[in-house]
């Protein structure tokens, strides 16, 4: 079962509204490398991993991704909260408005659907655990960019904690991989 | 074990070494958003802070997150390598700590979990604690 806090691990407080940042943002809540699909990727390979270790550390992660798609969302949220349908329009959100009003979407920046066509799924604990590493390297490198888009303290500082939490699932899942690698050729 | 790893990315000892491993304390390894030391990366010259509580619920509220995810970091580092003793109990005093900081805040202010919610002044109190996303923590 899953329990839930109204809590969030990492303090998000953003005071000046910035359409245009939202829509970059959304990328990581639909987009094909955001918390959302790591968090359905590592939930759905759990079944197929050799002992409780991988089970417990993909079930472990996957759930932490779920509370990073909260964190994303809030951000989304803080940044259009009272936007006008103007400000929409200029921060590029024209579209999404048309659609969706002040409703946020599983889309990323460009308004592609989300989709689970990029989320690895082989029944082999070590392709899909190399998966995962190169799907936190890849959520690193866009939070690096949305780092290098923002302008604002309150938005850049969120975003460094999601950019390091990726490296240490990164090396989360390399101990596992490492051990299972070593392990399964005896 | 981890020769081939890119070398950007450090590993915490797994051997007899590990007494040797450094951890952040609680409150920056939040700030950084990693507890350990050796595996932290920066992002060019940016710098994390932490926001200063501007008050007391909100200094407490800070404080569980400080406690929950080193307790986490832990429990991630745990799933892979369950004997290792050390982060085993540093694991169990850390979640102690994030337990009765919970009942200090839900005690005070409403309940975090549904489980623990309570009919306070009219209203279950997990409905009168409000959502994440609305303001602050």
């Amino acid at each position: 079962m899953f329990k839930y806090a109204k809590r969030k691990p990492f303090m998000i407080d953003i005071k000046k509204r910035d359409t245009r940042m939202a829509k970059y943002v959304l990328t990581q809540y639909g987009g094909p490398y955001g918390e959302l699909g790591a968090a359905l990727r590592y939930l759905n390979q759990r079944y197929t991993m050799p002992d409780e270790r991988g089970r417990t550390l993909l079930t472990d992660i996957g759930t932490e991704e779920f509370s990073h798609v909260e964190m994303i969302c809030t951000m989304i949220y803080q940044l259009t909260r009272g936007a006008s349908v103007k400000e929409f329009e200029e921060g590029g959100m024209g579209g999404s408005f048309a659609t969706h009003g002040t409703e946020m979407f599983m889309v990323d920046s460009n308004g592609q659907d989300f989709s689970v066509t990029g989320i690895g799924a082989t029944g082999d604990p070590l392709a899909d655990l190399y998966e995962d590493m190169a799907a936190e390297e890849k959520a690193r490198t866009v939070y690096e960019h949305l780092i290098d888009l923002a302008n604002d303290e309150d938005v850049i500082q969120p975003l460094l904690y999601l950019r390091q939490r990726e490296i240490v699932h990164f090396n989360r899942f390399k101990q596992m991989y490492e051990i299972y690698k070593k392990e399964l050729k005896k | 074990m981890f020769e081939s790893l890119n070398p950007l990315y450090f590993y915490p000892y797994v051997d007899d070494e590990r007494e040797s491993q450094d951890l952040f304390p609680v409150k920056e390894a939040t700030m950084y958003g990693n507890l350990f030391k050796n595996e932290y990366v920066p992002y060019k010259n940016y710098v994390p802070k932490l926001k200063q509580a501007k008050n007391q619920k909100e200094k407490l509220i800070m404080d569980i997150s400080f406690y929950s995810n080193a307790s986490h970091d832990l429990e991630l580092y745990l799933d892979a390598d369950p004997s290792n003793q050390e982060y085993a109990l540093l694991h169990e005093k850390y979640s102690k700590k994030t337990m009765e900081l919970e009942k200090e805040y839900e005690e005070k202010y409403g309940a975090l979990c549904a489980q623990n919610g309570k009919y306070k002044d009219g209203y279950f109190s997990y409905v009168t604690q409000p959502s994440v996303w609305l303001k602050g923590e």
